[in-house]
């Protein structure tokens, strides 16, 4: 295991234990966006603007602040952040019944 | 119980028919090799013995097999067995394999107890770790089932000479660490399999079969049921029980003769 990744997994570890214990953590684009998600949200506030279109460009914004994030990781990681189904056991079946 | 020709994975059904025959499963037609080893692993009330019985069952149903419970004590042959096992049952002892001249399947149960692998050079475990080797001479192909606790009880030699399709049930946390270490990644997988679809505390209803990496349902033989009868499924569920006091003695001091250098019957 190279330097910079123990390093990052020691941080994650604490950062992840330090979420744990805020009450109920923090909103995800705060945890995994950056800061311009935040100020985005703030600006939208102001101008009162509601509705699905701008829940849509609020996605957006955090999807493409997540994947700024995500682009310094290995494709291990990545991959790992893919929702998949859990896969199902494996049972024998008698095909003769 | 009424038990299909594919009731259970290839690799089971491969040991437990004859030498020869033939049997579908899932579409592709196999021809049995009628010898090697099952063994048959978990921690003590994990339902080994239970499991053995249904193969056995098995074997009584598809095949013409004789089958040998070794070591058995006589009490247990003449009032616990079921009915439609007799005349095809027996209590012979492991040693007198080469006297027996069929395709035999033999149960030998609680094995760390009679080949512990701290008796490795007992002449009893010395021609249990030689018969793997000729297994498939004797008798035209023999199988033998045998349950334990750990494989690392067991003398390492007799796992090294034939086929071997394991079977792994509910071991506990604390004794899996025991384990040896060509199979404790073997048993570890098997405990997430189990855990993944069982709903018993000790995993009962399924079995994990390591060689075709699948899992298993595990019947339940309606005789074994305490219900059912309860004097018999004592005799069944714990034959050792049953022997006499001074053989179970001998059985658990491990008062069994050492191997001799240059003794005749060790060549």
């Amino acid at each position: 295991m190279n330097d910079r990744r123990k390093r990052s997994n020691e941080y994650d570890r604490i950062a992840g234990s330090r979420i744990a214990k805020l009450k109920g953590g923090v909103p995800r684009h705060i945890a995994l966006s950056n800061s311009r998600s935040i100020t985005l949200r703030n600006k939208i506030n102001r101008l009162g603007l509601e509705g699905e279109h701008i829940d849509a460009a609020l996605r957006m914004i955090d999807d493409i602040g997540l994947q700024e994030v995500l682009s310094h990781e290995q494709i291990g990681v990545r991959f790992a952040t893919i929702p998949s189904a859990k896969k199902k056991p494996k049972v024998w079946t008698v095909k003769s019944k | 119980m009424k038990l299909e020709r594919d009731a259970f994975p290839p690799s089971i059904v491969n040991l437990l028919l004859q030498e020869g025959q033939r049997w579908d499963s899932q579409g592709v037609i196999n021809e049995a090799l009628g010898t090697g080893i099952i063994p048959i692993v978990s921690s003590a009330r994990g339902g080994k013995t239970s499991l053995s019985y249904v193969l056995i069952e098995y074997v009584i149903q598809h095949t013409k097999r004789p089958v040998i419970l070794d070591s058995f004590p006589d009490l247990v042959i003449e009032e616990g067995i079921p009915e439609h096992w007799r005349g095809r049952v027996s209590n012979r002892k492991f040693k007198d394999l080469a006297a027996i001249n069929e395709p035999a399947v033999w149960l030998l149960d609680d094995n760390a107890v009679h080949y512990n692998s701290r008796d490795s050079m007992t002449n009893s475990s010395k021609m249990l770790a030689r018969a793997a080797g000729v297994l498939s001479h004797f008798g035209g192909g023999m199988t033998v089932i045998f349950t334990t606790q750990l494989l690392s009880g067991i003398d390492l030699s007799f796992l090294r000479f034939t086929t071997v399709a394991p079977i792994i049930r509910f071991i506990d946390q604390d004794v899996l660490s025991q384990e040896r270490k060509e199979w404790v990644g073997v048993c570890q997988e098997a405990q997430y399999q189990l855990a993944s679809i069982s709903s018993d505390i000790r995993f009962r209803d399924y079995f994990w079969v390591s060689k075709d990496r699948v899992l298993c349902e595990a019947p339940f033989p309606t005789w074994l049921d305490k219900e059912h009868n309860p004097k018999v499924a004592d005799f069944m569920s714990r034959p050792m029980r049953y022997h006499t006091e001074a053989d179970r003695v001998a059985m658990i001091s491990g008062e069994v003769k050492r191997a001799k250098k240059g003794r005749v019957e060790d060549e």
